[in-house]
């Protein structure tokens, strides 16, 4: 499997303990930064807090790593488009029609950071949160809006059972397509429309499967007393720690250092 | 008498007001701290019964009550608290990723403060012997361990019944036994009223109720000691009766409610002539090799799942290979056509490699374990021509070999238009072998061929691929978790544990030695469960007496 996001992995590390808003919000904080960032230097900043997150986490990197290969293909055609068409700068390159400039280098560069640091920073949040806890969260932030008539807990409740299905789904769709492989299936051949028609086989048995299992899941929450949000209490209630303070003061410091790099120096 | 804890009175329901009624006047009492069994076929609305019980459906026509009230009324949220309801598939009712978390949710609905539920928790997964999980991943879990959870998360809103529809079906051997296990420990320690409601005759034998469904209505029930016996009964309605109570009666025994120890025993009371004349070996195979596996090893990730396996399958045989969950089975039969690549050793087709042949996946041709993986199309016959026309023929002679694959498996005529979805189980398994089938393979290689179909269905399904096998010359390979299968339709057999293979032997010299099979984790088949008992009390049986009929045959000339 190449998706990472949407799955956890139990380290029991420092990221694991801390409270869910807190990871969320510095999620926002930290890509905020990423967009902040113009030099190679905001870019140091940017790579270190990364890698400082990824040891703290004692996730295998690999597994993290292995989150870009799902984004791959968009990864890569970025990264082209803005070498083939950025037309600014010294060319350093030049063949009949392509032209290749140092500022399409850098651009496509900046890109590659941004992006890969992005994808990487969100599967290390996800890895060390688990669904509950991220729809916690979420129906927390959300919770300031009920009264404008944000149905907040229906909303965590679709996130936590959507993101609770992803691992089983992606495992059921694996077997659908070794089973039409073995009755002579291709999904790879011909153009976009054969393609799309030749998607048929795995889409149907898997869409079906879905709403089955939705119709036996709400049976089962149903037989488990669930009715809405409504009377529901919290087995874990979201508290701030001391973690949490500290990372607070983190995300302060680090705003304040990509400042400090792109106005003053 | 004790209290009725639930009280089913002329129930009817269906599903819609033309569909027939699912249950069609059913009365049931079912007392405080009982065991009852609703045995019936998949149909029979014994699922739909269970529902009723705990108000996920309210009745047409009739009443529930439980505990003195009704379903119908204002009660139902203390109604679902009381009686607990855990169904087939664990993944599809786990709501949460981690067990604790997942077991929390039932005490959130139900408004439970937050410091009481620690307490419940750990008492829940004591309760089923799971403490050491409680801040598991549910994904590494089996799925015996996760339906586990599942009972745990009913057992932590303290329910005075628990009703298991099915609970057992998706699970091995094992796993069934170990939910069944804890489900039995809970009613005798803590009083909780069970309701089992399955298609397994061994599971029904442990309540002390059992009830039969057909068509919506109880036809037979009463006291386990009174049900079982009746085997005439029981074969009426199509169940099979429990193994050595219906060897027993065949025998011309009183019907009872026997272990193999005592049908032994009553066998060598009146047996005459206890002494075969000598054991005969399994006469030499000098048929072609046609699939050679040697040395094959292949790995997910870094730990490899099948560790050197070698295998020969001669032509025209029917291999059964067994082994428990994990066991590297459902693997090893995707390496035959090439659908996984190993990473060392290889197979041969016909001393070939497979990866010399193109059209491998056609000549060894693989049904998988759950038809809804690859049924898609708007009707049965373009479903199974799916496979004829990936192989370049043309739209005629595609539908002329799907319909005679689908005479093949005895698939109904009249369906041959009907969307695939709208079948039954069994005939969906049909109609999936029929699309294997309509490739013209020269190998059937079947994963679990039996795998939720109730008892019938299964010996359907088994006898179809017999009758397939004979006609159409196939070579067969069968996973299966059933001995029984095994020893009765299997030439060969092959016994996986770890990733390697622990046997490969006639069925006759498996199951004439009980060690590998304890090494491996499996249970003897009943045939010879009952003839290691015989043995025991000095009577030898021939050696390929593999069948229950077979057996029941050889020993009534033996008996006066």
């Amino acid at each position: 499997m190449n998706i990472t996001i949407g799955r956890y992995y139990e380290t029991k590390s420092v990221l694991h303990g801390l409270d869910p808003r807190a990871k969320l919000i510095f999620l926002f904080v930290y890509i905020a930064g990423v967009f902040l960032s113009d030099s190679f230097v905001c870019y140091g900043i940017v790579i270190s807090v990364l890698a400082g997150a990824i040891w703290l986490s004692k996730i295998p990197f690999g597994l993290i790593a292995k989150g870009l290969r799902g984004v791959a293909f968009i990864l890569l055609f970025t990264v082209v488009i803005n070498i083939f068409f950025t037309t600014g700068g010294r060319t350093v390159f030049e063949m009949g029609f392509v032209r290749i400039t140092d500022e399409g280098i850098l651009l496509s560069v900046r890109i590659f950071i941004r992006l890969s640091v992005l994808i990487m920073m969100s599967s290390v949040v996800t890895l060390t949160t688990t669904y509950l806890a991220m729809a916690d969260a979420i129906e927390s932030f959300l919770k300031p809006f009920a009264v404008l008539g944000v149905p907040a807990h229906e909303i965590s409740m679709m996130i936590t059972i959507s993101l609770r299905f992803i691992p089983t789904l992606l495992d059921e769709l694996e077997k659908i397509k070794l089973a039409q492989t073995s009755r002579g299936a291709v999904f790879d051949r011909g153009g976009i429309i054969k393609r799309a028609k030749s998607m048929l086989p795995l889409i149907i048995p898997l869409f079906i499967s879905s709403f089955r299992r939705a119709d036996s899941l709400s049976a089962a929450m149903e037989a488990r007393c669930y009715r809405g949000g409504e009377g529901r209490t919290k087995y874990k209630t979201l508290r701030y720690s001391k973690n949490d303070a500290v990372l607070f003061l983190f995300m302060f410091f680090y705003i304040f250092s990509l400042f400090l790099v792109k106005y003053m120096l | 008498m004790k209290d009725n804890i639930i009280s089913i009175k002329n129930v009817k329901f269906s599903y819609g007001e033309n569909a027939p009624a699912a249950v069609d006047g059913v009365s049931l009492d079912i007392a405080e701290g009982e065991t009852v069994c609703i045995l019936g076929h998949n149909g029979s609305g014994k699922s739909t019964l269970g529902k009723l019980m705990n108000a996920l459906l309210a009745p047409d026509e009739g009443e529930v009550w439980v505990m003195g009230k009704s379903t119908t009324g204002e009660d139902i949220w203390e109604i679902r608290r009381s009686v607990g309801m855990v169904f087939q598939n664990p993944d599809d009712q786990l709501v949460a990723s981690l067990t604790d978390e997942d077991i929390a949710f039932g005490l959130e609905n139900i408004g439970l403060p937050p410091e009481e539920m620690d307490e419940r928790i750990d008492f829940a997964l004591d309760s089923v012997g799971m403490t050491e999980f409680r801040h598991s991943p549910i994904d590494r879990l089996s799925l015996g361990q996760k339906q586990k959870i599942a009972v745990a998360g009913i057992l932590a809103l303290r329910p005075k019944c628990i009703v298991l529809d099915e609970a057992t079906a998706m699970l091995d051997p094992k796993g069934r036994r170990d939910v069944c296990n804890t489900v039995f420990r809970l009613n005798s320690i803590y009083g909780i009223t069970v309701v089992m409601i399955t298609h397994f005759i061994d599971e029904a034998a442990l309540c002390d109720k059992i009830y039969i469904m057909e068509q919506g209505r109880i036809v037979m029930g009463g006291k386990r000691q009174e049900v079982l016996p009746d085997t005439a009964g029981l074969k009426a309605f199509g169940i099979s009766p429990p193994f050595f109570t219906d060897i027993a009666v065949r025998l011309g025994f009183d019907g009872g409610l026997y272990s193999a120890e005592e049908v032994a025993g009553k066998i060598a009371d009146r047996i005459c002539r206890p002494y075969t004349e000598s054991g005969n070996t399994a006469p030499e195979d000098k048929r072609e090799n046609i699939i050679e596996i040697r040395d094959l090893y292949f790995a997910y990730d870094k730990e490899p799942v099948l560790k050197g396996i070698n295998i020969d399958v001669k032509e025209g045989s029917f291999t059964s290979v067994i082994g428990h969950t994990g066991s590297g089975k459902s693997t090893l039969m995707r390496t035959l056509n090439g659908l996984y690549s190993p990473i060392g050793g290889n197979v041969y087709f016909r001393g070939k490699s497979i990866s010399d042949y193109e059209d491998i996946k056609r000549r060894i041709a693989l049904v998988f374990q759950n038809p809804d993986h690859q049924l898609f199309e708007e009707t049965v016959i373009k479903d199974v021509m799916f496979g004829a026309l990936n192989m370049g023929l043309s739209h005629d002679k595609a539908r002329e070999l799907a319909e005679e694959a689908l005479v093949a498996v005895g698939f109904p005529k009249d369906k041959y238009e009907s969307s695939p979805f709208e079948l039954s189980g069994g005939e969906k398994k049909r109609a999936a072998i029929a699309g294997i089938l309509v490739m013209q393979p020269e190998v059937l290689v079947l994963d679990e061929p039996g795998a939720g179909l109730d008892t019938g269905g299964r010996r359907d399904i088994a006898d179809c691929i017999e009758r397939l096998k004979k006609e159409r010359n196939l070579t067969v390979i069968s996973v299966t978790h059933s001995m029984e299968d095994a020893a009765e339709y299997s030439d060969n057999i092959v016994v996986l544990c770890g990733g390697r293979v622990l046997k490969q032997a006639a069925p006759m010299e498996i199951f004439r030695q009980s060690e590998e099979l304890e090494k491996a984790g499996l249970d003897l088949p009943k045939t010879a469960k009952l003839r290691s008992c015989l043995e025991k009390k000095g009577i030898r049986l021939p050696d390929n007496i593999l069948s229950a009929d077979a057996l029941v045959d050889c020993l009534r000339k033996r008996m006066s």
